[in-house]
C-alpha cells in the first residue's frame, strides 16, 4: 500500500517536474469557452486545461475536486469568468496560495461592460472575449518573451475572426430591430443587448439559475408576456433544465414565439468566435422562421 | 510525498478536516447520549441560512454562520432541555431558519453559487486563513468542553442524579448547546450543511457500539473520525470524486461495520 | 454532628401555586431506614426533592444532617423515580457509576483510575460488583436498580434518598433492593428514605414510617402510625388498616375510593 503510494507520489513529481522544465505555459481555464481563446492566443506555446468542458454540468453547481485543485496549484496562468460565475475557482486559488501565479479575471477586466444587475454571463459579449484575448497576450508575452511576436499575431487573427460576428449582429438587428426578450435564465443577457433587445421577466430568469424558486406572481406575468406575443424571442439554458423552464419553452412554442437553446460554453472543437456565430445564426433561423 | 500535502490546498484540507473531525468526535458522542442530534442537523441547516444571509449583504459567510447558528443555540436552549420538549420547538426554529434561507437565495440579484456551495461543502477550497479558523475554534470548544467535562458528562447520563448533585444543569445544556454551534459552524463550510453528520454522527455512533466507558467512546470516536476524515481526503486525491462523498461513504461503512461487528469485538461477549 | 440525620418542624412545601404538603414535623435517627408511604401525588417525591434542596421549603424549619438543605448536598445520594431516559444502553455499569464520582466538580478527570476504583467499590457495596462490565442494556430491571443505587454510593453518602426503587420490579428484584438498603444502614450507618407504593415487603426492613396524605405526613414506628385514628387523621375521612397473615392493608372504611387503591393494590384486588 505505502510502496504503491511512493509510486504514484514519484510518478506525480516526475510529471512535475517534466512540465516544469517543457516550455509550454501551463494554463488552467475554469470553462472551456475561456480555455478555447487561450489555446487561440498562445498556440503550441500553451498546455491549456479546461475544468468544465462538458455541456452538461451546471457552472454554478460545480464541486471541485482534488485533481482539479492540483492543476490550478501548479497553473502558471488561471483564467476564468469572475462576479460569481466561478465561485469554486475563487475558492481554489485561495486554497493553493502562489504569488507567481497570474489570474486572469474576463469581467474584472472588463468591468465597464458589467451590467447593471451583474450578470455573469459576460462571454456573451465579444469585446468581453476580446479583452480577455489582448490581457492573455500580454501575460504570454511576460511568460515567454521569445514567443511574444506570435501570440501579438494571434491576438490580431482572433480580432479578425470576431469581425463575422458584429457582421451577424448587425444583420439581425437590422432584420429584427427592437425586440422584446425573454428566457429561461439571463445567460444571452449581454448578447441580446448587443442586440438591442430589451429583456423581460428578469427576476423568474434569476430565480431559475439560483435555483431558488419564483413566486406565483412573477411566473403569471411570465405566461402573460408569452400568451399576448409582448415578447418576440424566447431563449433557454440548454444546459439546465427544470419542470418550470420545460413548461414555459412549451408554452413559447405552442403559442409560436421564436425559441432559441443557448448553451454556457463552446462546445468541444469549437473557437470562440465559430461558436459565437454559430449562436447568432441559430438567433437569425428562429426569428426568420416564424416571420414566413 | 504522500496525499499530495506538497500542494497548499491539500495541507489546508487535511489540517482543517483534523481539526474539525477531533472536535466533531466528543461533541458528537455527547450529542448522541442527550439524544441531540436533531439540534446539530437542524444547527447546520440554520447555517446555511445564516451564510446564505451574509452573502447576500456582502460579508464572509462565516459570520453568518457563527450569528445564525448561536442565536439558534440560545433559542433552543430556552426551548426546554427535556427530548420530549425538545424536539418541536427545534422544528420550529428550523422551519424558520430555512424559510429565511429560501428568501436570501431568492433576494440574490447576482448568482448563488456560492450559498449552494456551503450545502455540500469544499474540503479542497479551503484557505489559509479559513483553516487557522477551524483550527482555533475547534480548540476553543475542546478547551471549553474539558473545563465543562465532569458535570456536562453526569448530566447527559443522568439527569437527575446531575439535580441532586447540584450540577447546574440548565446552564450546562445553554453552554453545551453555543458549543454544538460553533462546532457546526466550522464544518459546515468544510464537509457541507447536508453532511454534518459524517462526522459529527458517523464516528461517535460507530464508536458507542465499540467503547463500553465514556472516554474510550470519545477516544475511538475521534480515532475513527481522524482516520474517516484522512482516507476520505486520500481517497479523493488519488481516485478522484468529492471528498465530502467519499467521508460520508466511509462513515456510513463503519458504523455498519461497527454495528454488525460490534458483538464480536466486545470481549466476553457471546460469539 | 447531631444524632438526627433530619430534622423539621411544621415543614411545607408548594410547587407554584399549589401546596403540596405542610405541617410535616420529622425526626429521623442516624443510620434508620424509614419507608415513605402514601398515595400518588401524596407529595413523597416533591420532599425527597425538598431535602436535597431542589424544591424550595416554602415554610418551617428543616435540618437535613444537621445543615442547611443543599448545603451538604455532597453526602446525599438521590435515586430518581423509573431510569433516566438519558440512559446509554452501551455503556458498561462502572462506566456509568464513575461517571457520578464527584460529578459536581469543573474539568476533566485524569485521575480516571481512582475514579474506576471508588466506581468498583461502590458496585461492591450494591452487590453489584459482578456486573461492573456489563453494558447496561443487558441488565435486568433489578441489576440496574442496583446500579443506580451504586451511582448514588460512589461518593460516600450518609444520607440515601430512594424515589420508588422498586416499582416494576419483580419480588425476588425488590428484596434484593431491600437488602441491601437495610446492610447499608447497619454496616456503613447511611440514613436511607424509601419511597414506595406498597408497605408490606417493607415492613421487616423499615425502622420507621413517614405515612403522607392529603397534604399531611406522620413519621413513627408503624404499629405507630399504621393505626386506624392517626390514618384517618392523615386521610380526613374514615380509614381501616387490617391485619391479615403480618401484612396489612390500608383501606377506607366504607366503598373503595380509587385514588386510594395506588396505597394498597390489595385493596382494589379485594373488591
Amino acid at each position: 500500500m505505502r510502496a504503491s503510494r511512493r509510486i504514484l507520489a514519484l510518478f506525480l513529481f516526475l510529471l512535475a517536474a517534466r512540465g516544469a522544465h517543457a516550455a509550454p505555459i501551463a494554463v488552467v481555464a475554469a470553462e472551456s469557452t475561456y480555455g478555447e481563446i487561450a489555446q487561440a492566443i498562445g498556440g503550441p506555446y500553451v498546455a491549456v486545461r479546461s475544468i468544465i468542458a462538458s455541456p452538461r454540468v451546471d457552472p454554478h453547481l460545480f464541486e471541485a475536486m482534488p485533481a482539479v485543485a492540483v492543476a490550478v496549484a501548479r497553473a502558471q496562468v488561471v483564467v476564468m469568468n469572475g462576479i460569481g460565475y466561478d465561485a469554486w475557482m475563487q475558492k481554489l486559488l485561495l486554497a493553493s496560495p502562489n504569488p507567481r501565479r497570474q489570474v486572469v479575471v474576463a469581467a474584472d477586466l472588463a468591468s465597464n461592460l458589467i451590467m447593471p444587475d451583474r450578470n455573469p454571463h459576460v462571454f456573451y459579449d465579444p469585446r468581453v472575449a476580446l479583452i480577455t484575448a489582448a490581457r492573455l497576450a500580454t501575460v504570454f508575452a511576460g511568460l515567454d518573451p521569445a514567443h511574444a511576436a506570435q501570440f501579438r499575431a494571434n491576438l490580431a487573427a482572433f480580432s479578425q475572426q470576431l469581425l463575422p460576428v458584429y457582421g451577424e449582429i448587425g444583420a439581425i438587428i437590422a432584420a429584427h430591430p427592437n425586440l422584446a426578450a425573454t428566457g429561461t435564465e439571463p445567460v444571452f443577457g449581454y448578447m441580446l443587448r448587443a442586440l438591442g433587445y430589451r429583456v423581460v421577466n428578469q427576476r423568474v430568469q434569476q430565480n431559475v439559475m439560483n435555483d431558488t424558486q419564483p413566486s406565483p406572481q412573477e411566473v403569471v406575468a411570465f405566461e402573460r408576456s408569452l400568451r399576448t406575443h409582448a415578447v418576440g424571442l424566447f431563449v433557454y439554458n440548454a444546459q439546465v433544465q427544470s419542470p418550470l423552464t420545460q413548461r414555459l419553452m412549451a408554452l413559447a412554442r405552442q403559442v409560436h414565439i421564436p425559441v432559441v437553446g443557448v448553451a454556457e460554453f463552446a462546445p468541444a472543437g469549437s473557437s470562440y468566435p465559430q461558436w459565437q456565430l454559430a449562436t447568432l445564426r441559430l438567433v437569425a433561423a428562429a426569428l426568420n422562421g416564424t416571420r414566413r | 510525498m504522500i496525499l499530495g500535502l506538497e500542494y497548499a490546498f491539500m495541507r489546508h484540507a487535511v489540517f482543517a478536516g483534523s481539526a474539525i473531525a477531533l472536535v466533531s468526535a466528543p461533541m458528537g458522542y455527547l450529542v448522541l447520549l442527550r439524544r441531540q442530534a436533531f439540534a446539530a442537523h437542524a444547527l447546520s441547516h440554520v447555517g446555511f441560512a445564516g451564510a446564505a444571509g451574509a452573502l447576500l449583504l456582502s460579508l464572509s459567510p462565516y459570520l453568518g454562520l457563527f450569528a445564525f447558528t448561536l442565536a439558534s443555540a440560545v433559542g433552543l436552549a430556552l426551548l426546554g432541555s427535556r427530548v420530549s420538549e425538545r424536539d418541536v420547538g427545534i422544528g420550529m426554529v428550523l422551519m424558520f431558519a430555512l424559510g429565511l434561507g429560501v428568501l436570501f437565495l431568492n433576494l440574490y440579484t447576482a448568482n448563488a453559487a456560492a450559498a449552494i456551495g456551503i450545502l455540500f461543502g469544499s474540503i479542497v477550497g479551503i484557505s489559509g486563513a479559513q483553516a487557522w479558523l477551524s483550527a482555533g475554534v475547534a480548540l476553543g470548544v475542546l478547551a471549553v468542553l474539558a473545563l465543562i467535562y465532569r458535570p456536562l458528562r453526569l448530566a447527559s447520563l443522568d439527569q437527575d442524579a446531575a439535580l441532586g448533585r447540584g450540577v447546574p444543569v440548565g446552564a450546562l445544556g445553554v453552554v453545551f448547546v453555543l458549543l454544538l454551534a460553533l462546532t457546526v459552524s466550522i464544518s459546515v463550510p468544510v464537509i457541507g450543511a447536508l453532511l454534518i453528520f459524517s462526522l459529527l454522527i458517523g464516528p461517535p455512533a460507530a464508536a458507542r457500539m465499540l467503547a463500553r466507558s465514556v472516554e474510550g467512546g470519545l477516544l475511538l470516536a475521534a480515532l475513527i473520525g481522524l482516520a474517516e476524515t484522512w482516507s476520505g481526503i486520500a481517497a479523493s486525491y488519488y481516485i478522484g470524486y468529492p471528498a465530502s462523498t467519499w467521508i460520508a461513504g466511509i462513515s456510513f461503512l463503519v458504523y455498519l461495520a461497527a454495528v454488525w461487528g460490534g458483538p464480536w469485538l466486545r470481549p466476553g461477549a457471546p460469539r | 454532628m447531631t444524632h438526627w440525620a433530619i430534622e423539621a418542624h411544621a415543614l411545607g412545601c408548594r410547587l407554584g401555586a399549589r401546596p403540596v404538603f405542610s405541617r410535616l414535623d420529622l425526626a429521623v435517627p442516624r443510620g434508620a431506614l424509614v419507608g415513605v408511604l402514601g398515595p400518588n401525588g401524596a407529595g413523597k417525591t416533591t420532599l425527597l426533592r425538598c431535602l436535597l434542596g431542589l424544591a424550595r421549603r416554602t415554610e418551617g424549619r428543616l435540618e437535613v444532617l444537621g445543615k442547611d438543605p443543599g448545603a451538604v448536598r455532597a453526602s446525599i445520594g438521590y435515586v430518581s423515580q423509573g431510569e433516566p431516559p438519558e440512559m446509554s444502553q452501551h455503556l458498561s455499569a462502572v462506566a456509568s457509576v464513575a461517571a457520578a464520582f464527584q460529578g459536581e466538580r469543573w474539568g476533566f478527570p485524569l485521575h480516571w483510575r481512582l475514579e474506576r476504583r471508588h466506581a468498583l467499590e461502590a458496585l461492591d457495596a450494591a452487590e453489584a460488583g459482578a456486573l461492573a462490565q456489563r453494558p447496561l442494556g443487558e441488565l435486568s430491571g433489578g441489576q440496574r436498580q442496583r446500579v443506580r443505587i451504586a451511582q448514588a454510593l460512589v461518593n460516600a453518602p450518609q444520607l440515601l434518598l430512594l424515589d420508588e426503587p422498586l416499582a416494576s420490579l419483580d419480588q425476588g428484584g425488590q428484596q434484593a433492593v431491600l437488602r441491601l438498603a437495610k446492610r447499608l444502614c447497619l454496616d456503613k450507618g447511611i440514613t436511607v428514605l424509601m419511597s414506595a407504593h406498597d408497605l408490606n415487603p417493607l415492613l421487616e426492613y423499615i425502622d420507621l414510617v413517614l405515612y403522607m396524605a392529603n397534604g399531611q405526613g406522620r413519621l413513627g414506628t408503624v404499629d405507630e402510625v399504621v393505626q386506624e385514628d392517626v390514618l384517618s387523621a392523615l386521610y380526613g375521612l374514615p380509614m381501616r388498616a387490617t391485619r391479615v397473615d403480618g401484612r396489612i392493608f390500608v383501606h377506607p372504611d366504607s366503598g373503595f375510593i380509587p385514588e386510594l387503591t395506588d396505597c394498597c393494590p390489595h385493596c382494589a384486588g379485594g373488591k
